[in-house]
């Protein structure tokens, strides 16, 4: 699903964030929504902020943005201040899977997927869907599984008779969906191997919030992954922060 | 002599019964999740209106998806040797044939025998297949069969669908929807797109004069018209263009019969 999210970040403290669902407004109603709101939780006015950066598929649309920056540069710079040590960072959207390499702060090379779902959050939502199962129950689900069954479509539209014909010869379910993940990170493993593979790997985004989906990634790639407590500001924590560079 | 041709398709399942090389009976049904199941009922479908019962089948091909599924063939030939076969039964001068059914796509040439020389296939990516239009049909809810025709009835000319992917591409449906494009115009712009793609597949296989359309798409006008305007070519299309496989398949059984 796709969701917009702000960060705010003041003084010395903590950043403060807010994600909004992305509903049927326009992208820069949806926008304006999640700064009021983080504005709110700040305790500051929306007008008072000093700069704004948008980042994101919808960033061209926002009017009141003082500067746009692309995604990897925003979570280059986000992961930086979290999690600093981080080498390679994977971004693990609904609508895109992006991974960059990364040394303070700064983006070395970037490869990523955004014309086919069938790395993508979309690809676990369809699935969703057709087993009438949510996000956080097919993690749980995919957890239990004792087999190593691959979901073998790549296209997420095709998945659908392979998982209907899978359930019908009386798969277990949560062989299924754990097949699923295992698919699903053999199809973002060749960005790793585009970038090398390096010490220290990061996961970000909202698909990040899987255990199954790290899981899998860890079992294909061989190494520990990371993720972040809030894996799905991260880019939004960057834009903050590259504003704030500007500042000072 | 009596043989038939049983194409399970991804779709839709068909069946042709043919005598002394002229046909006597076909059936086109959806295709249910137990293939050995649509498989009777499609071929029972074809035999009953002529008194016969499987028993009087000298033999039996199966091609299709799920040909390996049919309990009660003979044997089994690929699809794409099939429509080849087919083709040029009814289109003997044919050379390339482009064949779209529901999970895939495939561009092939022919000798003048219906013996496939060449063939590519798109069988990974629901953008270029069947699929693609059943997702629109959906989000649009118009029925499947009237995207071509109303894709022609443009009033601003055909729509940007940005998105490659047949899931991504339901996104852009949605939002042009909400701005206000016209319905048609959204489907020329479905159609165009689905055409670039066919089109890919026919120019790597190599285009010749003689070409043929078979499957579900060769009824769809919209995506027909556009590939003749690009390609400059008349496509040739049999009158019931779905059961292609399955008369090739039948054709096959004839000669295995003889054998």
């Amino acid at each position: 699903m796709d969701r917009t999210k702000a960060v705010i970040s003041k003084g010395d403290g903590d950043p403060v964030w807010v994600i909004v669902p992305g509903g049927t407004e326009s992208t820069e109603k949806v926008a304006h929504m999640a700064l009021q709101l983080a504005a709110e939780k700040a305790g500051v006015a929306a007008t008072g902020i000093r700069h704004i950066t948008a980042t994101g598929a919808g960033r061209e649309y926002i009017s009141f943005a003082d500067q746009e920056a692309p995604e990897f540069q925003c979570l280059a710079r986000g992961i930086h201040s979290i999690l600093p040590s981080t080498r390679i960072l994977l971004d693990l959207g609904a609508r895109k899977s992006l991974a960059v390499k990364c040394k303070e702060g700064r983006t070395l090379k970037v490869a990523s997927s955004s014309k086919c779902a069938s790395g993508t959050g979309t690809y676990i939502e369809m699935v969703s869907t057709i087993l009438g199962v949510d996000f956080v129950e097919m993690t749980e689900l995919a957890l239990q599984s004792k087999e190593n069954l691959t979901i073998q479509s790549t296209c997420a539209v095709f998945a659908e008779s392979e998982i209907i014909s899978l359930v019908h010869d009386g798969v277990k379910i949560e062989d299924i969906i754990w097949g699923v993940f295992r698919g699903i990170s053999g199809r973002i493993y060749p960005h790793l191997l585009d970038l090398g593979i390096e010490q220290d790997i990061t996961a970000v985004g909202g698909v990040a919030r899987s255990k199954a989906m790290i899981l899998a990634l860890e079992e294909i790639v061989g190494y520990n992954i990371n993720v972040p407590e809030h894996p799905e500001i991260i880019g939004a924590l960057g834009a903050a922060m590259i504003g704030r560079d500007i500042l000072s | 002599m009596i043989v038939a041709g049983i194409d399970i398709g991804s779709s839709t399942a068909k069946a042709v019964i043919i005598k002394d090389h002229s046909v006597l009976s076909t059936a086109i049904i959806p295709t249910g999740s137990n293939s050995a199941d649509t498989a009777m009922k499609v071929m029972d479908r074809a035999l009953t209106p002529m008194g016969l019962s499987l028993n009087d089948m000298a033999y039996i091909v199966s091609t299709g998806y799920g040909r390996i599924k049919v309990p009660f063939t003979k044997k089994n030939i690929t699809e794409i040797s099939c429509h080849a076969r087919g083709i040029s039964s009814v289109f003997p001068t044919v050379r390339t044939i482009l064949d779209m059914g529901g999970q895939d796509c495939k561009a092939i040439q022919c000798d003048g025998n219906g013996k496939v020389q060449n063939f590519v296939m798109n069988d990974k990516c629901a953008a270029g297949t069947g699929r693609y239009l059943e997702r629109i049909s959906k989000t649009l809810d118009v029925a499947i069969e009237d995207i071509g025709d109303l894709s022609l009835l443009t009033k601003e000319g055909p729509a940007t669908i940005s998105s490659f992917c047949a899931v991504f591409a339901q996104g852009d449906v949605i939002t042009l929807l909400r701005k206000g494009t016209y319905v048609n115009d959204i489907l020329a712009g479905v159609c165009e797109a689905l055409t670039e793609r066919i089109q890919r597949l026919i120019k790597q296989v190599g285009m010749t004069k003689d070409f043929a359309i078979s499957g579900g798409i060769a009824k769809n006008k919209g995506v027909v018209s556009r590939l003749e305007r690009n390609l400059e070519v008349k496509a040739h299309i049999a009158p019931e263009p779905q059961i292609i496989g399955a008369l090739g398949a039948a054709l096959f059984a004839e000669e295995l019969a003889g054998k």
